[in-house]
């Protein structure tokens, strides 16, 4: 007790606040639980959930037509019509129905009764087989459990059979009711089924937003489900998550396993409808969390009747309906993501590991959601209180970054650039791949896809440079050698090509020769344009240059022919036709415009010897061993009575004198004369022999003490002990171009030259005597993904892009600096003040890029190095050495470039996943990429069409295909079998409303201008089977459709095949001397490469691709023979049967097995003899030979107009596959519909009337037997003899 | 867009609201003195400057639409000041300058118009401070929060020590008795003390889950062994232990030092001898105990808190509390040990190294010849010192306490000296370590 009354503070308020304090604890405490309850995932998904019952409501409304109803009230009407039918037969019904009964009561009680039986008949089994075990073994000990048993088990088969008898029984009487109910039953099915969608969208919406007034109970259950703390118990609001323990991520240098709980507010993520398509469409206007109220609730309006709710239309006034915005939409490509059958199923693969962002977060904040410019980072910020995390090393990628991820499983990058099934599902990380592989950027920036043995990524680096580093790669297992050539041509025998006043110019600024030059600039940059710089600059060029010179190895040069004069314009013809253009562009011909290889308009000004030319074009790897130039089979040739030596011809015509806008400049008579001045007139580069002094000193004080850089330079002599100890070391510092004989300014030079090209790293792109070991000088780019951006040296970045950083603009410098321009696209952003897509896609890049440079991140780091990577030394070259300023060369990217090769940099972050998830595609798939890799390499595009045109529209005649009195029936089986219809139907309208169709085809035939507009059509033909979804009516080739231009809606140009194109319209313009027809043209062109997998036979195509002899007469040009090695040219000609779904890399030939061959003859003796009689026999009967060279018998060329020289038939029984060709015998034209081939076994002709009874099939397929056969025959039946009179000869359409 | 926006809307409606704050607590204030009878004159100007707190704080609130224009704030020459004087050695200088000048101007400063004042300038300067862009970042970062208010708790509480133990002292003086006497009134456990508590523990529970729900915790980078965050700061308790790392090898600074410390207090009852100041406020009897104690304190305990949590950024560089953290930064830290300066410099020859390979006697003595002029000093420091203080100014305790309890006392003192030695030698004499053996891990 208290010892006194007295207390120190008032009892009372004492109460008082102690009642207040504990107020206030409870308030925080429900504060706490409210502040819980209101994450932002809990409202979202409660609109996400009202937004879908809306959709449900929707496609309810559409089943509310008066159509459903009065068909539901039909059926309603069945119903009642059929159970009154059934009640008119009550007193039958009335006792089936009772017998059903009493027999299903009876059956099911016996069933039971039965199965306590088989229970004791388990137990006494059981009991007898512990008797066995406890040793009862005589018969008399074990005898009564057996008879146990026994008893028992006769009592299960006998209430077995009742059992059986009963279910008979009880099945006659359920027939014998059904059969009385059967039309009510039915009426009632029938309904059922009706009703079927909307009994599913019903349930759907009961579960998600039951309506309280009908479903009370469900309704009240998730009201209060939803309740704060009740809803803990299994609420119907929960954080939904994909677990991925495999696919894990990387923090803080662990693997853990990734949770991603992005679907908790991405509600409808994967939802889609039947076909794949997405049910909640994605709209960027749509329904989303700041305008859901007005589409969901509507708002109260007062009109002159009162107060009405509106809801705001889901249509809008161009009649497309408002879809729905993140979060609600549906993924917008569901065939490629997300859905079960789509290569990346959601439950596998998760959002973050494409995505990025912290999949654990809940809010918008914590998932690391990533703007893509910076004001649609300040709408977030006002809408979502969104700000950058810049601790989580993770954030999403942004949109226009966001094909980076897919590096991370996607190794070989092709198969998201060229996909037969998804398209380009990565084009803008394609297009940096494609540009890094263009640019050599790997020359100096290693891109290693492997770390000891495992791949990381995708692999691009240097393949072995000399033979000794390749036999050490080889020997060893885990160790992989890179595949890429250096970009750049070689530079070992440079000196006889070129002179140095041109070398030096070019060294110093490539563009200012050649524009549209790969080559980067090293010289005259933002950080060399100080006095210091513009001293010491000229020693550096004039060095590299006198270094290579002095340094090109010597190589032995061809000679025309004493005594012929090369002549330009036959070589200008030459030039155009023989592939050149295939690889160049040249002034000369303005259409061609390939870019494979340099644009030659300027060759005569910086090749200085013509014999050098001459050779190169001749044999390119006599100079350089590793070029990817082909030899091109420039022989000199008989033309008539003159010899031609076309690779003369062509080099008289590159070095022909030209003006400066590349005009020839002919002589008197109108000739192109040789440019004699050529190179010479680029004057060498002038320097002070002080600033030689200087760099000199510079170089060696990094090697020598400063007495004895000041004691070589005097005695001209480097000392003899260091000297020694280089001539001792096995890779060569480059002081060795100083230790022999006198030092001179001379030696000097070269040394800075060759200190120059380690400094530059001139040798990642140029194969350079003396570098063959040096290693690549820039950073290594496999990870730089994941570079600590704490790294990065961004130095000054910020204040020069405040001062500078944009082009100058006619010269003169820009006025608007690049922080001026990306503030002005963020407020134009903001307002919506962009005058088009284009503008501000490029514009809030710049901005987006520039805000990233100012939060130190990568993207921005990298795309300010490659807009102008000096410009990292602003203000730092003042405090530096000059051999300390940066090198990297500027790089003739455009913005979009740069972009794009962020995505894929940034994509490098050798953090592979798990092995399963790492796309390593085998067989076909694996063949497809690796061929798709030599055709960019060797540039087999830039000849053949790989993909013919696509054309949309709408055909004027789409009459099925009716097989013709002439036509084999087997041809039209044949064909559907080698190239299946594909339907042609698309989903795309015709603004009439029809639907278009699409096919592959060839022009034949452009719209004529001269035309009415409104009946301006092209022709194409045919190249594919298509089907219009009718069953057995297809289109097949060469149907020639017409297409007006009014009912074309598309048409792509094909893949590859420019120079082939070109060619051909520059064949029938005459180009070649004499004007031809299109189909003529085609011929002389490169061969399209449609479907070639069909055609030839794999193991043929591979010895062809590495040595290519002469197949076709038709062509005005030879297939080259490419500097490529065996592995590739086997890869390549897998690609194409993988390309086409056919066997590969070898193919069973059935038509020379001794069991076809013997069945043959079981019918027809002499069946080879016949059939080689087909073949070979000569006019006037026979056709073969009228064309081919064929059984020995060579071809005689007769009346050219007649007869065209077609391929030697002796290739036949390597090159073609069977198939193939038997249909290329039963009618060429269903193949290739430009071909001069004719059809030669008509099925209403009798060619041989005396051979296979007259039988044109017999015939064609017999000649194919004959020639798969081909050599077997040969030897039996010897040479054929007979010369063929082509010009009589039945071919060519005569007989036709 | 702006990555470091100098002031924002939100941020100047936010220091109006401090403003605001600040005006109702001296409209208190005005009142207050009102009815204690000051004078009008007096009134009036509390009255006004309050008033003008209003109109500011009603300007900031209503005001910040356009933030590049606003002008109050901070000046820029201030600021610039402020910064350029950012050194280690201006800041401690600074800090004991003010812990004598609160000493000695105690009876002026415990007034409650003084305190007023300086509670004021306290938080106009907060206030003003707030509008620049790199104070703010590290002052109203979450963590630091706790910190910030620290610096007023510290405050008030020695101004409630003072004006306490000034009262006592001038009563004592006077003869009166001692406001611990005059006032004693004993109050009981039940309900006056256990009430009290539990309703003390209620409030603060509220008011912690209100903090959580209101200051949300910062999210930073998943901890990773390999990459530690620029800078790496202990917690804020312990960050005047690690402002010693600066000074002493982690075996000193994180072992020694606050083993000693610990220990010391520990040692306290033990040591004192002084029996007045029992149970009441008082500062001029037991003047050494306490000045000794406020010493340990305030300019090396909650000094050097302060000094590391907003002083110390990137690199451990010290800034400016207007100064960007720039990870640029760099400043010269060319350190020397002392037996450099006695060999090198002083002897002008090489630091005696045994021969390659000797053995570890030999080796031994030679680290030994080596640093044999710090050890010595540490030995006199240690040693020779506490007998010499016996003698001189620590006479009366010596005699007072005894041989071992002075001994324990005076090493005390030392142990608390020297962190302020060292800090002197580093700043004057570039002095890394007194004695440097790294090879066996043995610096000081």
């Amino acid at each position: 007790m208290p010892a006194t009354e007295d207390f120190a503070r008032n009892l009372r308020t004492m109460h008082v606040v102690s009642a207040a304090s504990a107020f206030a604890l409870l308030a925080t405490t429900l504060w706490m639980m409210q502040a819980d309850y209101a994450d932002e995932w809990r409202g979202i998904q409660r609109v996400a959930y009202e937004a879908q019952a809306q959709q449900i409501d929707d496609d309810l409304l559409k089943l509310d037509t008066q159509e459903f109803a009065d068909k539901e009230k039909d059926l309603e009407q069945q119903v009642k019509a059929a159970k009154e039918a059934v009640a008119a037969r009550q007193a039958e019904v009335d006792p089936a129905s009772k017998e059903v009964d009493h027999l299903d009561g009876e059956f099911q009680r016996l069933s039971r009764e039965l199965k306590f039986q088989n229970a004791k008949r388990d137990k006494v089994r059981a009991d007898y087989d512990l008797k066995v075990r406890d040793g009862l073994t005589s018969k008399k000990e074990l005898e009564p459990y057996r008879e146990i048993f026994d008893a028992e088990q006769g009592k299960a088969t006998e209430m077995d059979l009742k059992l059986q008898d009963l279910q008979l029984k009880f099945d006659t009487a359920k027939a014998k009711l059904a059969d009385l109910t059967k039309p009510r039953d039915e009426a009632l099915a029938a309904k059922k089924k009706y009703e079927t969608e909307l009994v599913r969208l019903e349930k759907a919406k009961e579960k998600i937003a039951p309506d309280p007034r009908t479903q009370t109970g469900v309704a009240f259950k998730r009201w209060l489900m939803q309740l704060p703390i009740i809803e803990g118990f299994n609420g119907p609001l929960k954080l939904n998550q994909i677990w991925l323990p495999d696919l894990t991520v990387t923090l803080g240098m662990k693997e853990a396993a990734r949770y991603d709980r992005c679907i908790t507010c991405h509600l409808n993520i994967d939802r889609v409808n039947t076909g794949n398509v997405p049910a909640y469409t994605h709209d960027d206007h749509g329904i989303s969390m700041s305008n859901a109220d007005e589409y969901l609730h509507g708002k109260t309006v007062t009109t002159a009747d009162g107060i009405r709710v509106e809801k705001t239309s889901r249509v809008r006034s161009d009649g497309s309906i408002v879809g729905y915005a993140h979060p609600f939409s549906t993924h917008p490509n569901p065939d490629l993501y997300l859905t079960a059958p789509s290569p990346h199923p959601m439950q596998k693969f998760g959002c973050t590991s494409c995505h990025d962002g912290q999949g654990s977060g809940t809010s918008f904040h914590n998932a690391s959601h990533a703007p893509d410019s910076p004001d649609i980072g300040a709408d977030w910020h006002k809408k979502y209180g969104y700000s950058y995390n810049h601790f989580w090393e993770y954030p999403m990628f942004p949109k226009r970054l966001r094909e980076a991820t897919c590096l991370k499983c996607h190794h070989n990058v092709v198969e998201l650039g060229v996909n037969p099934k998804f398209g380009a599902s990565a084009p803008k990380l394609f297009k940096g791949y494609e540009l890094i592989r263009q640019y050599g950027c790997f020359g100096c920036h290693e891109i290693n896809g492997f770390n000891a043995g495992k791949a990381i990524g995708p692999d691009m680096r240097l393949e072995p440079q000399t033979p000794e580093e390749a036999e050490r790669i080889a020997a060893d297992p885990s160790s992989v050698a890179g595949t890429m050539r250096k970009v750049g041509p070689g530079l070992r025998h440079f000196a006889a090509k070129t002179t140095r006043g041109w070398a030096e110019n070019w060294v110093e600024e490539p563009q200012r020769f050649r524009p549209e030059t790969r080559m980067p600039q090293f010289f005259n940059l933002t950080n060399q344009k100080d006095s210091h710089a513009k001293d010491l600059q000229p020693v550096e060029i004039a060095g590299i240059v006198e270094f290579l010179f002095s340094k090109s190895e010597k190589e032995t040069l061809d000679h025309w022919a004493e005594g012929y004069v090369p002549d330009a314009e036959r070589g200008k013809v030459l030039f155009s036709q023989r592939g050149c253009l295939a690889c160049h562009a040249h002034g000369d011909f303005p259409g061609a415009k390939a870019d494979f290889g340099p644009n030659l308009t300027n060759a005569h000004q910086k090749i200085s010897s013509m014999e050098w030319l001459y050779s190169w074009v001749r044999e390119p790897t006599r100079h350089s061993a590793r070029t990817r130039m082909p030899n091109l089979y420039l022989e000199p040739e008989k033309v008539g009575d003159a010899m031609v030596d076309p690779a003369a011809d062509i080099a008289a015509f590159l070095l022909s004198n030209r003006d400066a806008d590349g005009k020839l400049v002919p002589d008197a008579d109108g000739k192109p004369v040789r440019d004699t001045v050529g190179p010479d007139k680029f004057k060498q580069i002038e320097w002070k022999k002080e600033a030689l002094d200087e760099l000199s000193r510079l170089y060696l004080s990094k090697v020598l003490t400063n007495a004895k850089v000041d004691e070589t330079l005097k005695s001209q002599a480097y000392p003899d002990k260091e000297a020694a100890s280089i001539r001792s070391v096995a890779i060569k510092p480059d002081e060795i171009e100083l230790i022999e004989g006198p030092i001179t300014d001379k030696t000097l030079l070269r040394y800075i030259g060759r200190r120059s090209i380690s400094r530059y790293g001139c040798y990642g792109c140029h194969d350079i005597p003396g570098f063959e070991k040096a290693r690549p000088i820039g950073t290594a780019l496999q990870d730089w993904g994941r570079k600590d951006p704490t790294k990065l040296a961004l130095e000054h970045i910020e204040e020069f892009l405040h001062h500078h950083g944009e082009p100058d603009v006619d010269g003169k410098p820009n006025p608007q600096s690049t922080a001026q321009r990306a503030q002005a696209a963020y407020r134009n952003g903001l307002n919506g003040n962009f005058t088009s897509e284009e503008q501000r896609d490029r514009e809030t890049a710049a901005a987006y890029f520039f805000d990233q440079l100012n939060s130190h991140g990568r993207a921005g780091f990298l795309w300010q190095k490659l807009r102008d990577p000096r410009s990292y030394d602003y203000k730092k070259i003042e405090t530096k050495n000059y051999d300390e300023r940066l090198r990297m060369p500027k790089f003739p990217f455009s913005e979009s470039d740069i972009e794009a090769i962020a995505n894929f940099v940034l994509g490098l972050v050798a953090e592979p996943p798990a092995e399963k998830f790492v796309y390593r595609p085998q067989g076909a798939a694996k063949a497809r990429i690796d061929g798709e890799k030599l055709l960019a390499k060797y540039n087999c595009t830039g000849c053949h069409m790989v993909e013919l045109p696509e054309i949309t529209g709408l055909p004027e005649d789409l009459t099925p295909y009716e097989l013709a009195k002439s036509d084999i029936p087997e041809s039209l089986d044949l064909l559907l079998k080698l190239k299946p219809p594909r339907d042609a139907r698309t989903k795309l309208k015709l603004p009439s409303g029809e639907t278009a169709i699409s096919f592959h085809g060839m022009l034949v035939k452009p719209p004529d201008p001269e035309d009415d507009p409104e009946d301006q059509s092209s022709f194409y033909d045919l190249w594919e089977t298509i089907s219009l979804g009718e069953k057995d009516k297809f289109m097949i080739p060469p149907n020639r459709i017409e297409v007006k231009v009014k009912k074309l809606l598309s048409k792509t140009d094909g893949r590859g095949g420019a120079f082939a194109e070109w060619l051909v319209d520059d064949s029938m313009k005459g180009g070649g001397g004499t004007k031809v027809e299109r189909s003529v043209a085609r011929e002389m062109a490169p061969p399209t490469l449609y479907q070639e997998g069909l055609k030839v036979q794999t193991p043929w195509l591979f010895a062809f691709l590495q040595n290519p002899d002469r197949l076709r007469y038709t062509t005005v040009l030879r297939m080259p023979q490419f500097n490529m090695t065996s592995d590739e040219a086997g890869k390549l000609a897998n690609y194409f049967a993988a390309v086409d779904g056919a066997a590969y890399p070898y193919q069973e030939v059935p038509q020379r097995e001794p069991e076809y061959l013997s069945a043959k003859a079981e019918n027809h003796p002499h069946y080879l003899s016949d059939a080689w009689k087909v073949v070979t026999m000569g006019p006037p009967t026979g056709f073969c030979a009228g064309c081919h060279a064929v059984g020995g018998r060579p071809f005689v060329a007769g009346d050219p107009t007649k007869v065209t020289r077609g391929p030697d038939l002796d290739r036949v029984t390597n090159r073609l596959r069977p198939d193939w060709l038997q249909l290329w015998l039963f009618n060429p034209k269903l193949i290739t519909p430009y071909t001069r081939m004719p059809q030669n076994f008509a099925n209403d002709k009798h060619v041989f009337p005396e051979l296979f009874g007259g039988n044109a099939r017999d015939q064609a397929v017999a000649s194919r037997d004959a020639l798969m056969n081909y050599l077997r025959i040969l030897e039996k039946e010897g040479k054929a003899t007979a010369a063929a009179p082509a010009d009589s000869a039945g071919a060519a359409g005569g007989k036709q | 867009m702006t990555p470091h926006p100098d002031l924002t809307s939100e941020v100047i409606r936010g220091i109006g609201w401090l403003y605001l704050i600040l005006f109702a607590m001296n409209v208190f204030w005005t009142f207050q003195i009102g009815r204690r009878g000051a004078s009008l004159t007096i009134i009036g100007a509390w009255a006004t400057y309050a008033t003008m707190l209003g109109l500011v704080g009603v300007a900031h609130v209503t005001g910040g639409a356009e933030p590049a224009r606003f002008l109050i704030r901070m000046p820029a020459g201030f600021k610039a000041l402020v910064d350029a004087g950012a050194k280690p050695e201006l800041y401690f200088t600074l800090s004991i300058g003010l812990f004598i000048l609160v000493i000695r101007l105690r009876e002026t400063l415990v007034k409650p118009t003084v305190a007023w004042i300086i509670l004021n300038g306290m938080v106009l300067f907060m206030a003003l401070s707030m509008t620049d862009y790199d104070f703010r970042q590290i002052v109203g970062k979450p963590d630091n929060v706790p910190i910030v208010s620290m610096l007023f708790i510290v405050a008030f509480f020695t101004w409630l020590y003072f004006k306490r133990a000034v009262d006592n002292d001038q009563r004592i003086a006077a003869g009166r008795p001692l406001f611990e006497q005059e006032d004693n009134e004993k109050v009981l456990v039940w309900p006056d003390l256990v009430y009290s508590e539990m309703i003390c523990m209620v409030v603060l529970t509220a008011v912690l889950v209100a903090w959580g729900i209101v200051l949300q915790a910062p999210l930073e980078e998943p901890a990773s062994a390999v990459r530690t965050p620029n800078p790496s700061k202990a917690p804020w308790y312990f960050l005047g232990l690690q402002e010693m790392l600066v000074y002493y090898d982690p075996w000193m600074a994180g072992v020694v030092l606050p083993s000693m410390i610990l220990v010391g207090l520990m040692a306290l009852p033990y040591i004192d001898f002084n029996k007045k100041g029992n149970g009441y406020y008082t500062f001029n009897e037991r003047k050494f105990s306490i000045l000794t104690f406020m010493f340990g304190f305030l300019p090396l305990w909650i000094g050097l808190i302060i000094l590391g949590t907003f002083l110390r950024g990137p690199n451990w560089n010290f800034f400016g509390i207007y100064e960007f953290w720039d990870v640029h930064k760099l400043e010269v830290l060319n350190n020397v040990n002392l037996s450099e300066m006695v060999w090198v410099d002083g002897f002008k020859q090489p630091l005696p190294v045994a021969a390659a390979g000797a053995e570890w006697h030999w080796q031994a003595y030679y680290i030994l010849k080596r640093e044999s002029v710090g050890l010595i000093l540490v030995a006199i420091y240690l040693g020779v010192l506490p007998m010499v203080m016996a003698f001189t100014i620590f006479r009366s305790f010596f005699m007072r306490m005894g041989f071992i309890r002075y001994m324990v006392f005076a090493n005390l003192v030392l142990f608390m000296a020297c962190l302020p030695i060292k800090m002197l030698l580093r700043w004057a004499l570039n002095l890394k370590y007194i004695v440097a053996i790294p090879e066996w891990f043995f610096n000081i």
